[in-house]
């Protein structure tokens, strides 16, 4: 069991993960000036779809949506706890994709990327295997390294700071809802979390929205610096803006190329993400088919992720194209629409079981 | 090629022998499944077609979106 | 061991693959630093020719008294391509080390390839990662490759001396800005505005001398670089030149805080005043519907170089303030509409209007019919080490 503030960093550092570097381009690009606004939308729409995980999970405490899938639909619950797995699995293997291009692109160019995913994998999937708590009390200890440098060199790039850049503001508040699909990303993706959520003691419900709340404004925040510091135009053709911000730091003539220390901390923000995924897909495996083993179940997942995540998309242009197209869908199906029926099933299921009863 | 079969092949196995000796079956057939699909996709990238992951999800849902307006 | 130790010290070691980095790893004494770089292209054949000059690490404090002579500093190797891409992995050739470009100090720019057209070398410095952009670029006056290849006296790295003096440059005399770095002409010409950068041009040469020779000639104006004047960019190309003292008055109108000496005409004949710029505000105004751009910059003077004059009385202060006041807008005045003339809209009114006032149907032409104020309001603060200065004859004529 996990405490309710553990749940909180958890759900904070999941929903950052991968967004800090993969979105910030996209959301400048369309958004401009006005770009900070979106992910506060976005994270309010995240929030709404929030509330209708937690009446599902509280209409059956205690139990993960795989186990409501099988309470609700019977037999026909495994091929949705199917769904489910392998929907986790390729978040899990888009999320090793997207570190694996990163570091190539900017620090370690002739790596291959398996290494990366093969690490992170194997990393992943020890912690996992220790358990609930392990997780939480992992994430616990490692979120002030991450926010106390991320946002101290932020703060140090301030000096280049030019309200300028930000101006004239307000001309498209409304910007985002052009983009549906930076609505899903990453905000409908935190129902992997949901996995986790029958195991916090109590307060679960709260420490999640907050943590949402939490993670849009910090997103928000984030791209709103990265526009004041290179200027939309720049920062909406860079493809990792935040990278280049922390490139071009420079303090006096001693502090300069201090980027590696936000490689670090970006790494370790994924890491965290493809932790509660791998546990997300594990505990769906276990839950399912009650395995008495742990280990194997790793590292078949291991084998099957790594794959994954090589041939996840061809590449980031490519990525980019059919992302528009397919994110929403995608997300919205295992997210909105499954657990919506099988609220409904269930209340239907009660409803009908507590009729005969009355009379 | 035969560098995944070097590298894969012993580790599903003989994981997997040793699942069925410690008489896990429905352990070993869960294992199989995973790992040998995870197998799968390694073998189709190392035969130079890969399987691209999100283009078949988009066909999917282009299907799925046909047979729900059509 | 239990399980869980063993399992553990199998991760790790395991991930000690990743440690080494064993794809990525470059020992220092493998990488070539590069502290200043170059850029060229021939508008005939439209080749590129970078140039890239090279920190030589056996120089240092230890190598000053070595054997066998003096090292050069730094090297320069030049190699050409149909583009820039070609151009950089054509240094192979020549270049026994992995180039660094992370280091590189300065971009030099040739006056020719300015003319031409920047944008090619702006994308392609943001394409790559590890070159930042946030480093001074120069356009260079006359031979580009005699640049490269000009030593430098007491500050033995060019790319060190160059940047240094923009810094003195800026802190004394205003004749360099601060918004001159490759990623300020980015911005600000995907937001239409004009930038200015510095120029640097070889001094005269008295034939090939080599480090060793310009370290042990004593007449320092020879045989170097010089920084000064500033090249006008609009739209990724070079369209024109500013002298030094236009170049004090765009930094002071584009509100850039430093100081700067200037000599004003005064009662028949000059008087020297030591200026600091505090402030630059910019305010919009609409008159008959047309925009008034009021900009007012406020000044602090010092007497430290006043030798001419010196007030003696409150009054005498209040009028030489006035009159300072005056003359200095005068020629601000001049200044700007001069290069309006030239349709240079130095001062981004352009910019001004959009922020201000995003809806105007035309802002081009609303920026060059809009009329500009400009007040001056100088302040007497700093004094030099005299209150009343040496009279009699034995002055200047």
């Amino acid at each position: 069991m996990i405490s309710r503030a553990q749940f909180y960093l958890l759900t904070v550092n999941f929903t950052l993960g991968t967004t800090l570097f993969v979105t910030i381009n996209e959301i400048i690009q369309r958004g401009k000036r006005d770009a900070w606004m979106m992910p506060l939308w976005a994270g309010a729409y995240g929030m709404l779809a929030a509330l209708l995980w937690i009446l599902l999970l509280r209409s059956s405490p205690g139990k993960s949506p795989v186990q409501i899938a099988r309470e609700a639909w019977g037999p026909a619950g495994v091929i949705v706890g199917i769904l489910y797995l392998l929907w986790f699995c390729m978040i899990g293997a888009w999320a090793l994709r997207n570190v694996s291009d990163f570091m190539n692109v900017t620090i370690m160019p002739r790596t291959p990327p398996s290494m990366f995913h093969v690490m992170f994998l194997l990393v992943a999937g020890y912690t996992v295997v220790q358990g609930t708590e392990t997780i939480g009390r992992l994430n616990g200890i490692v979120t002030p390294f991450l926010v106390f440098p991320f946002w101290t060199i932020l703060m140090l790039a301030t000096v280049d700071w030019d309200w300028e850049r930000l101006l004239p503001a307000f001309q498209n508040p409304w910007e985002i809802f052009r983009f549906t699909s930076l609505m899903g990303f990453p905000f409908m993706e935190t129902f992997a979390l949901m996995m986790l959520y029958p195991k916090v003691r109590s307060g679960a419900a709260g420490a999640l929205l907050l943590g949402l709340a939490s993670a849009a404004m910090s997103i928000s925040l984030v791209v709103f610096m990265v526009t004041g510091l290179l200027g939309p135009e720049r920062a909406g053709r860079i493809l990792y803006p935040i990278y280049t911000v922390v490139q071009e730091v420079e303090l006096g003539d001693v502090i300069v190329n201090i980027h590696s220390v936000l490689i670090v901390i970006l790494i370790t923000l994924i890491f965290i993400k493809l932790l509660v995924l791998l546990y997300a897909a594990f505990e769906t495996i276990h839950q399912l088919f009650r395995p008495a083993s742990r280990w194997p179940h790793l590292e078949a997942l291991s084998i099957l992720l790594s794959a994954a995540a090589v041939v996840i998309y061809e590449n980031p242009i490519q990525n980019r194209v059919l992302n528009g197209a397919i994110t929403i869908a995608y997300d919205v199906f295992h997210t909105i629409l499954i657990p919506a029926l099988m609220l409904l099933s269930l209340r239907l299921r009660r409803a009908l079981q507590s009729r005969p009863r009355r009379r | 090629m035969w560098m995944l079969y070097a590298v894969l092949a012993p580790l599903i196995v003989l994981q997997a022998a040793w699942l069925i000796r410690k008489k896990m079956y429905r352990d070993t057939a869960v294992f199989a499944a995973v790992s040998l699909s995870g197998f799968g996709l390694w073998a189709s990238i190392a035969s130079g077609r890969p399987i691209i992951l999100n283009a078949l999800i988009g066909r999917i849902i282009d299907a799925a979106m046909s047979l729900l307006s059509g | 061991m239990s399980r869980r130790q063993r399992a553990a010290a199998a991760v790790l070691a395991l991930c000690a693959a990743l440690l080494t980095s064993c794809w990525d790893k470059v020992e220092i004494n493998e990488l070539s630093l590069v502290s200043l770089a170059g850029l060229d292209r021939d508008p005939e054949s439209g080749i590129y020719t970078v140039y890239l000059q090279v920190i030589n690490p056996a120089t240092g404090a230890s190598a000053q008294g070595a054997p066998g002579g003096e090292q050069s500093p730094v090297y320069t190797y030049a190699a050409s391509g149909k583009s820039l891409a070609e151009a950089q992995v054509t240094f192979y050739k020549l270049l026994p080390r992995r180039m660094l470009l992370h280091h590189t100090k300065a971009v030099l720019i040739s006056e020719r390839a300015a003319r031409q057209g920047m944008r090619d070398y702006m994308n392609f410095s943001e394409l790559q990662p590890d070159a930042r952009t946030s480093i001074p670029l120069l356009v260079v006056d006359g031979s580009i490759a005699e640049v490269m290849r000009t030593f430098t006296p007491l500050e033995r790295n060019p790319a060190d001396s160059i940047v240094s003096r923009l810094d003195l440059m800026y802190d004394f005399t205003l004749k360099a800005g601060r918004r001159i770095e490759l990623r300020d002409v980015i911005e600000r010409v995907e937001r239409e505005e004009m930038v200015v950068i510095p120029i640097v041009a070889a001094t005269s040469k008295t034939g090939h001398l080599n480090s060793f020779d310009v370290n042990a000639e004593i007449d320092a104006n020879r045989n170097q670089l010089r920084v000064s004047g500033g090249a006008v960019i609009r739209d990724y190309r070079m369209v024109g030149r500013l002298n030094e003292g236009d170049l004090v008055l765009y930094h002071v109108l584009t509100g850039e805080k430093g100081r700067f000496v200037r000599r004003f005409p005064f009662r028949g004949g000059h008087i020297t005043v030591n200026m600091r710029s505090r402030r630059m505000e910019q305010r919009l105004d609409w008159q008959d519907g047309k925009p008034v751009v009021r900009i007012r910059l406020q000044f602090e003077f010092s007497t430290i170089a006043m030798k001419e004059y010196f007030p003696q009385t409150l009054d005498e202060l209040k009028k030489l303030e006035q009159h300072l006041n005056q003359v200095f807008a005068e020629e601000l005045k001049t200044f700007v509409n001069k290069t309006r003339g030239k349709g240079w809209d130095l001062l981004r009114i352009r910019s001004l209007l959009h922020r201000k006032a995003p809806n105007l149907p035309d802002p081009d032409q609303a920026a060059s019919e809009a009329e500009i104020k400009i007040e001056v309001e100088t302040r007497l603060r700093g004094m030099g080490n005299l209150g009343r200065l040496y009279d009699g004859a034995g002055g200047e004529p």
